[in-house]
């Protein structure tokens, strides 16, 4: 009887250990950064999925269905070549991720629209100066 | 589990005696600054908390704090809390408190912002932002460009004329208004191109007067109170919009929405009508989009086509002449006869009977209800008509007709966008805009129809070059054409069918108007427009620069210039129409139809925007207009040398050396650079609230229409009246015939041709010889000496706050003043009553004698504006949307909405000569209250059970409220009439008197006032004319005290308040991965409210119920500026009609 309560009791326990919640994300609104600044751009909207060195392993990339993709390999992966203007249309929306411009992502370009305004040439500049800080992750 | 250390160290300097201080720095474990994180530090003895959040570099400070243990929480997204539960800051210390934050560990919530901003931390500019998502889901009657501007902050949506087209009769001009400043002074930019109509500074509306392509826009952006500099022209807003680009995955749509009258409910006013029945309409709305790339990452199209075809019944009721009366008329003609009312003899006038002939000819069937007209003296049963005048039934018939107006308008847009590289950007834009406007329909004969084919096509361009992480330009060239001419499908065939517009005058002359609307006809303009805009931007350390040139090359044809061009001839009793004598003969005679002038527009700006520290944000930027003279390349422009005032009464003194011609330019001198100064502030001075505060000097625009009136003068445009009541003399209704007073004209204009180029003494002239003499003529004078252009002057103070990761509140108090507004004055009018009466109008004779009806147009107009605006929103989440304003505000001035064209049916721009001040008072929008709220709510259903869900999942709501109080408006007296004397050649507002201590309003009918079906507004007993209807003299006799303008202020009464809710029903299909149906259900004015228009405003005599008849009563209702039915084409959008809409999208 005893071996049997213990089973149950393991069972239970391993059971909850593997239905524990897995992490929701709250979404807020987005800080304001410098449209010069890459990297803190980078880390303001990017580092919670993508991770502070771009691996694909930021705390909130548990919490998304397929996950980030380890933006340092990018390079490698087209031939040695960044693919900047493939990254910079996948931040602007121009290109579809599978993350981004689902429930659980945003489009940049859209949402540094409505920072910016009507300044078309600052949200380039942003989605550019992004773009310019992810190549610079990319493994050597 | 988070590792943070924090590290303390003390420093003994910095605080007063009795304070302490906490600074430090926060970073990630790689040494990086964390910027924006949330430090809390709490008292562990009084609980007192502060808060603050750390700069760029990661740094925070707490200065000037009570000294004491306290605890320190940091929060930062993406990272572990850190908590130190002892800090102690001691009295006269800082201590320094690091934090090393660690990347969140996966088990915990994390908060990651992703979204769009809530609120506005460093933007100078009060901007609302509405989303492809919101323009697609919020309603929008008539699916108009311009309606998401009714949603931002201050926008009072204009409601009091029953329209907004700019060729219809009862309107208000302009579709939204803010902040107390022209509704005319809104610019509406797409991709960069300014499309406003440039003739009046209204909102391009072309073939259905809506403004279409919405299907095409991903988002629009409001910008009132804009003091970032690159923002300007237009003064009241910007309104800019960006068009749709294709992806790298094709994306389409295709919708058709259908309204049918049968959907519709009936006007309030038809259903009070015994035997009122709703009018029949049709409209089809359709189109789709589709985007995708044309080389990956590299090229993509996106194309959108939309189409509206709207049919409507035009239903009029018509009054001809019997058949009997027609063979009355062709036999009296060749006899000649006395006028039976008037007394008045008229010659035989056998040579109009091939006239009469082909006139009756034109009509269609003539029967009907007989109508008694004084003077006619037959009845319908071929008996004499008995009475002295007779007063028979027998000449007239009136039945009601119905034609049909079909208006077609369609829109094709394409856009190329092309990413070169990373630093290098593109993107072009097509569109094309045609249709065809069924602009006048004749209830008598479609050879009167008018129509308008308004085609448009546009180009832009947009080339942003980086060069720098810190340098970034962009280059915005773009390119319109378009045209707006209203006149007949073939005007030759019209003018040979009938050549003139024979309009009765009065109710003993009932026909109606034979010759359609000829006389205008053709009108319009055709414009091109050409732009070059650039924009640098430079990043420099703490500053943002920004530099930028937008200039604008306008080149306007102007067909106004042929009105009057086919004859207008009226008659006012029946025997001058049996006998074929014009009252009047009015005809123009213009240079040429259309006269060509340019415009050109430089702005330049340059602006930093300095962030002071990390929570203060200092904006501050210069714009400079330089507008030119409006420009006449064939050097037709002739006036006085200055203003009227200003110029020597001379009687003597020759018309071809008062007026200057060969003129090419408008004004004296405009002038070289207008100076716009602005700036603004925001200190974010919690982590979630913002205090922003700023001014701003804004140039406001004069409409090209300004050469309507000013280049209208003559020798260039000479307008003469023949007939019994005109200079040129003449008799007979039609051309070509024995004393014609249309042939009069024609020899009168040559005679003044000849004569002016001759010096020839004006016929006020001491030594005038009568036959060769210069009659009056009618001018528009300019101001004297440099134009003082008008400007605005904006400022404003607001407290902004976030509300949790979905809400915001705002608070904003904004000021403007408008200085040097437009306005127009009749300054050479006189008044024949008595010495004395009626001023500021001189007695019997005219300042100048050389000249008829002087306009002198000057910018001395202002306004003064206060009002409070809360804005509640609630950006999407738990499926629900709400963005809501309130206005509380009041507004006065002079003249309102620019001086051109009125806001408002009742609204009075031009004063009376010099009386200018008796004008102040409300504005036309002086709206005490004013709400405008829109939300979004899909419905929480989400069944698993896939038949289920199919029927109850996908369900959405989305709505619309509009609320305002009254507009305001003026009653004035009934113009003097008595003895063929009044006022001449004037204008202005004959203000009626109120009665003190008598309430001004009262709803209950008035007997022998209130008309059936009509609902009484003001009391009639109220308000007294000063001149009694009845007799047209002066109520009392006609005396300088009785004959006065009366003592009510303008705008001092209210209409009716406005209250309007649209809802959409919304089904989402998902019939695929990717392809998915919406089915709306459309409800405008889903409550069916009736909203009612302002009251008939033309006072009578108190206890003389014969002379208020209808006075002060609402008869007709409103709705908003834009509708199912198109604007200003006849269709009535102000009941509830509901709407189907079907859209396939993947």
């Amino acid at each position: 009887m005893l071996e049997r309560l213990m089973l149950f009791a393991l069972a239970t326990a391993v059971l909850w250990a593997q239905n524990e919640r897995r992490p929701v994300i709250q979404k807020t609104p987005a800080g304001r950064t410098s449209a010069s600044s890459g990297k803190e751009m980078y880390r303001a909207y990017c580092a919670a999925c993508h991770g502070t060195d771009g691996r694909g392993d930021g705390p909130a990339s548990e919490a998304l269905k397929s996950r980030p993709l380890d933006l340092t390999d990018l390079a490698r992966r087209s031939g040695g070549k960044f693919p900047e203007l493939r990254v910079f249309g996948a931040i602007n929306g121009d290109i579809h991720v599978t993350a981004h411009g689902s429930k659980d992502m945003p489009t940049w370009g859209v949402v540094f629209g409505q920072m910016d305004g009507t300044d078309v040439a600052r949200v380039k500049l942003r989605i550019r100066n992004l773009t310019k800080y992810i190549e610079s992750l990319q493994a050597k | 589990m988070a590792l943070a250390t924090p590290v303390g160290s003390i420093h003994l300097w910095a605080q007063g005696e009795t304070t302490s201080a906490i600074t430090g720095q926060v970073s990630d474990t790689s040494g990086g600054a964390v910027a924006r994180a949330t430090v809390t530090i709490t008292h562990r003895g009084t609980g007192l908390r502060r808060q603050v959040q750390t700069d760029e570099s990661g740094r925070f400070a707490f200065p000037q704090l009570h000294p004491g243990p306290y605890s320190m929480r940091v929060q930062a997204s993406g990272f572990d809390e850190q908590v130190n539960e002892s800090v102690s800051a001691g009295l006269g210390e800082t201590r320094t408190v690091n934090f090393t934050l660690k990347v969140a560990a996966a088990k915990q919530d994390i908060t990651v912002g992703s979204e769009a901003p809530l609120i506005n931390v460093e933007g100078a500019n009060t901007t609302t932002t509405i989303t492809g998502r919101s323009i697609q889901d919020l309603p929008n009657p008539g699916g108009d460009l311009t309606y998401p501007a009714q949603f931002a902050p201050g926008a009072l949506i204009n409601t009091a004329g029953s329209s907004n087209d700019f060729v219809g009769g009862q309107n208000g001009y302009g579709n939204v208004q803010f902040n107390g400043l022209p509704a005319l002074s809104n610019a509406y930019i797409v991709d960069g191109l300014e499309t406003n109509d440039p003739l009046t500074n209204l909102n391009s509306g072309l073939s259905t007067n809506l403004v279409l392509g919405l299907n095409s826009i991903e988002e629009v952006t409001v910008n009132t109170t804009s003091y970032a500099v690159d923002q300007g022209r237009y003064g009241t807003s910007q309104i800019n919009y960006v068009t749709k680009s294709g992806t790298n995955t094709l994306h389409a749509n295709l919708y058709e929405l259908w309204n049918g009258s049968r959907l519709n409910a009936a006007n309030f006013f038809t259903n009070a009508t015994p035997g009122g029945h709703k009018p029949r309409s049709n409209v089809n709305h359709f189109g789709g989009s589709l985007g995708g790339p044309i080389l990956h990452d590299k090229l993509f199209f996106f194309g959108d086509v939309e189409q509206m075809r709207i049919a409507l019944p035009i239903v009029n009721t018509v009054t001809l002449p019997s058949a009997a009366f027609q063979s009355y008329v062709l036999r009296q003609l060749p006899k000649g006869g006395t006028d039976t009312v008037s007394g008045s003899s008229y010659p035989a006038a056998p040579d109009l009977v091939p006239f009469y002939r082909k006139m009756f000819s034109l009509y269609p069937n003539t029967a009907g209800t007989p109508l008694p007209v004084l003077g006619c003296p037959m009845n319908g049963d071929g008996s004499l008509a008995a009475g002295a005048p007779p007063n028979g039934n027998g000449c007239a018939n009136r039945r009601t007709t119905s034609q049909s107006s079909a208006d077609h308008e369609q829109v094709i847009t394409a856009r190329i966008d092309h990413n070169i590289d990373v630093d290098n950007m593109a993107w072009y834009r097509v569109q094309s805009d045609t249709g065809l406007q069924a602009a006048y329909t004749d209830p008598l004969n479609p050879l009167f129809n008018a129509i308008s084919s308004q085609p448009l096509y546009s180009f832009a361009a947009g080339y942003t070059h980086i060069f720098s992480q810190n340098l970034v330009n962009y280059f915005n060239p773009a390119f319109s054409w378009y045209e707006s001419l209203f006149g007949p499908v073939d005007a030759n065939k019209t003018l040979a069918a009938f050549p003139i517009v024979l309009q009765g005058v009065g109710s003993n002359a009932p026909f109606t108007t034979t010759g359609g609307l000829d006389y205008n006809w053709v009108q319009g303009r055709r414009a091109a427009r050409f732009q070059i805009n650039d924009n640098l931007a430079w990043t420099a350390g703490r500053h943002q620069f920004k530099f930028g040139v937008s200039s604008r090359r306008l080149r306007i044809n102007d067909y106004d210039f042929s009105t009057y061009d086919t004859p207008l001839v009226t008659y006012t009793t029946l025997a001058q129409f049996i006998y074929g004598v014009a009252s009047t003969a009015t005809k123009a005679f213009p240079i040429a139809a259309s006269q060509p002038f340019n415009y050109l527009n430089v702005d330049l700006f340059a602006q930093d925007t300095l962030k002071v520290s990390s929570k203060v944000t200092w904006t501050l930027g210069v714009r400079t207009a330089t507008n030119s003279n409006p420009m006449s390349p064939h050097n037709l422009i002739a006036s006085l040398p200055g203003s009227f005032d200003g110029s020597p009464h001379n009687p003597d003194q020759p018309l071809n050396q008062a007026i200057v011609t060969g003129r090419d330019k408008l004004f004296a001198s405009t002038p070289l650079i207008l100076w716009q100064p602005r700036t603004a502030i925001s200190w974010q001075f919690a982590p979630n609230t913002v205090l922003r505060t700023g001014f701003g000097v804004f140039s406001d625009l004069l409409p090209g229409s300004i050469v309507d009136s000013i280049a209208a003068n003559p020798p260039y445009i000479n307008t003469y009246q023949g007939g019994l009541l005109g200079q040129a003399g003449g008799l007979a209704i039609a051309p070509g015939v024995a004393n014609s007073a249309i042939d009069a004209t024609v020899a009168a204009n040559q005679a003044f041709l000849n004569g002016f180029q001759r010096g020839v003494p004006s016929c006020a002239a001491a030594s005038a010889d009568p036959k060769t003499c210069l009659p009056p003529v009618a001018l528009t004078a300019i101001p004297d000496g440099q134009l003082r252009a008008p400007y605005f002057l904006q400022w404003s103070f607001a407290v902004e706050r976030q509300l949790g990761n979905t809400g915001s509140l705002r608070a904003q108090y904004v000021g403007t003043r408008a200085v040097n507004q437009p306005y127009s004055t009749q300054v050479n009018g006189y008044q024949t009553v008595c010495a004395g009466c009626f001023r500021p109008f001189p007695y019997d004779a005219p300042a100048d004698p050389r000249f008829a009806s002087v306009t002198q147009f000057a910018t001395g107009a202002n306004s003064h504006y206060n009002g409070l605006q809360l804005t509640a929103e609630k950006h999407i989440g738990r499926g629900l949307q709400v963005r809501a304003n309130y206005t509380w505000s009041h507004c006065l001035d002079t003249v309102s909405n620019g001086g051109f064209l009125s806001f408002s049916a009742l609204g009075i721009i031009s004063p009376l000569p010099g009386m200018l001040g008796r004008q102040y008072g409300n504005c036309d929008y002086d709206i005490r209250h004013n709400v405008n709220a829109n939300y979004v709510y899909e419905l929480p259903v989400h069944a698993r059970n896939a038949l289920l869900a199919k029927v109850v999942n996908g369900w959405q709501l989305s709505g619309t409220f509009f609320y305002h109080s009254g507009v305001p408006f003026t009653v004035q007296s009934a113009p003097y009439s008595a003895n063929g004397n009044g006022i001449v050649q004037g204008g202005g507002p004959q203000f009626a008197s109120v009665r003190e201590g008598v309430p001004l309003y009262r709803h209950d009918p008035s007997p022998g006032v209130t008309q059936p079906g009509a609902i009484q507004w003001l009391n009639p007993d109220a308000f007294v004319s000063t001149v009694d209807p009845s007799a047209g003299a002066c109520a009392g006799g006609d005396s300088p005290e009785t004959c006065q303008f009366g003592n009510l202020g303008r705008n001092s009464l209210r209409g009716p308040g406005f209250f309007w809710t649209d809802l959409y029903v919304t089904k989402q299909f998902r019939l695929s991965e990717r392809l998915s149906l919406r089915v709306d259900g459309q409800f405008f004015n889903v409550l069916n409210h009736p909203n009612f228009g302002l009251p008939t405003a033309i006072a009578g005599i108190p206890g003389k119920p014969a002379t208020q008849v209808g006075f002060g009563a609402l008869t007709y209702t409103t709705s908003p500026p834009t509708g199912l039915l198109g604007v200003g084409l006849g269709g009535d959008n102000s009941p509830r009609m509901i709407a189907i809409q079907m859209r396939l999208e993947f």
